[in-house]
């Protein structure tokens, strides 16, 4: 009895260990809110992002990390009165990261989605994450209907996956095989140059991006009553709500004074006005 | 192939190659000192020592454990355990460093047990110490015998320094990939970190190949008997 109760004991602590190591992010419910003070006083916030999204963030011929995101990083502390430094990380580990202490939060061109809001808030919409199916200018591909019996991609992760699933059901399609997911989109449209698959669902406006740059590819909307409009965020901590809170603020204010607009012309060649200005919760 | 892209894009990876050389040169350094301490341990280790068994516990775990989970184990698990976080370069080498321990521990125990037993009991019967036939016999011998095997795993720790992208670390292959994703060049900028990583191994290959012919020449074997007797006879 005695050693089975000194292996529970044991067993318990190492749980319990494993637990705290584990939970070092989870945020503790007694704890008092000092994210924007930590902010204010260090006199700089980072934010993670991975720099292989044009035109959200990539390398320049510098590899200096430039985009969108980083602009609007740029603004967003310049009216704080700090820096804003970006941190490049790995997409997948993105919100575990955030909970390390990696950053402060993220601003990453992340779409606000359910399974993400589990683990973080968002902040009010600063663009519109829309999804797009990316094609061969010649596949006849032209609608959803028409990518039954194809090969079909999407990034992993991502929520372009679902949507394909939903779109397979909603319209009693089967595509060629499995739905195909890769690492992230560079790797993707190799894959379609190399005819490996027939179409890939990602962001709408990355694939036109891309499709503008390189010759004999075309993007086709992708859209469905079945899910809900998609818009891009930044992501906090749950417990960082002061942070969120002023984030927000100075994102209202970028908006109505046309800031935003100008950074979306630069970025993607057109605005996106109709951004809700509530964060998305589910 | 977008050659002239090549070309042009190869400053940029400077930076990022000499990460990669200096990841895995610190790493080859400090589990070479980790992992001679460790297998002399081993192998002068009484049977059924506890030291014995934690020392070839370790070398299972690193042994039965994708290095892409021991990366992630050592940023995810050493900021709690330090109360901070280390700069990602020296993350990066505690993560190969921990993996190249595993192997290494078993290459210096190989490379000792290979010396025959014959020697120490001549040692020891002309009156050496055990700290003397450790310095003077053994170790010479075993250096010689170990460079052909650590010169596998310093081209393997150079390869697994890629997988150092998964953390972000600015290295080679993450470079070379934030490249392809900026330019949409993903072929050329895989077929560019090929070429680099084989130049690069290829330098080091040649380096541990002077030391073996060159620093550590003594103790080698001639070619053949045969030809030796042949010498005479003529």
């Amino acid at each position: 009895m005695l050693r089975r109760k000194a292996a529970l004991t044991l067993g318990g602590s190492l749980l319990a260990l494993t637990l705290a190591l584990l939970g070092g992010g989870i945020p503790g419910s007694a704890q008092t809110d000092n994210s924007l003070q930590k902010v204010m006083d260090a006199g700089k916030f980072t934010y993670g992002l991975e720099a292989q999204y044009r035109p959200f963030e990539f390398r320049d011929e510098n590899n200096q990390i430039v985009g969108y995101d980083i602009d609007l990083a740029n603004e967003i502390a310049k009216r704080w009165g700090v820096k804003a430094e970006p941190v490049d990380t790995d997409w997948a580990t993105v919100i575990q990261t955030l909970y390390n202490g990696g950053f402060d939060l993220i601003l990453g061109g992340m779409t606000a989605t359910e399974a993400r809001y589990e683990r973080v808030n968002f902040s009010i919409p600063y663009m519109d994450a829309s999804s797009g199916l990316l094609i061969k200018a010649d596949s006849g591909i032209q609608d959803r209907q028409d990518l039954g019996g194809k090969v079909v991609a999407a990034g992993a992760g991502t929520p372009s996956v679902q949507q394909l699933e939903i779109t397979a059901k909603e319209l009693g399609i089967q595509y060629n095989g499995e739905i195909r997911t890769f690492d992230n989109d560079a790797i993707a449209y190799e894959a379609m140059k190399a005819g490996r698959i027939d179409a890939y669902a990602s962001s709408l406006v990355s694939l036109n991006d891309f499709a503008q740059q390189n010759e004999g590819f075309a993007v086709i909307p992708f859209k469905s009553e079945q899910w809900a409009a998609e818009y891009t965020t930044a992501a906090f901590r749950k417990e960082d709500e002061a942070l969120r809170q002023k984030f927000n603020e100075t994102l209202l204010a970028l908006k109505a004074d046309g800031t935003l607009d100008a950074l979306q012309e630069k970025w993607f060649g057109r605005t996106f006005g109709s951004l809700p200005e509530a964060p998305p919760t589910w | 192939m977008d050659f002239p892209f090549m070309v042009q894009t190869l400053p940029r990876l400077v930076a990022p190659l000499g990460l990669t050389i200096g990841v895995s040169l610190v790493s080859l350094l400090l589990a070479t000192i980790l992992g001679v301490v460790l297998g002399l341990l081993r192998v002068i280790c009484p049977v059924n020592n506890p030291l014995g068994w934690l020392i070839d516990g370790y070398v299972e775990l690193v042994r039965g454990t994708p290095i892409i989970i021991q990366i992630y184990a050592v940023h995810f698990l050493l900021p709690p355990l330090l109360g901070s976080k280390l700069p990602l370069f020296w993350e990066g080498v505690c993560a190969l460093t921990l993996n190249s321990v595993g192997y290494q521990i078993e290459i210096v125990r190989a490379a000792v047990q290979s010396i025959p037993q014959g020697q120490w009991e001549a040692a020891r019967s002309i009156g050496m110490t055990n700290r003397i036939i450790l310095c003077r016999i053994l170790l010479p011998q075993a250096a010689r015998q170990m460079i052909p095997p650590l010169t596998n795993e310093l081209s393997n720790l150079v390869k697994a320094s890629s997988v150092l992208s998964v953390v972000a670390l600015f290295e080679l292959h993450k470079a070379g990939s934030s490249i392809a994703s900026s330019s949409f060049k993903f072929v050329e900028m895989l077929a560019l970190q090929a070429i680099l990583y084989f130049a690069l191994i290829q330098t080091l290959s040649w380096g541990t190949g002077y030391l073996e012919h060159h620093v550590f020449r003594y103790g080698r074997k001639p070619s053949s008997f045969g030809t030796e007797a042949w010498g005479i006879r003529a």
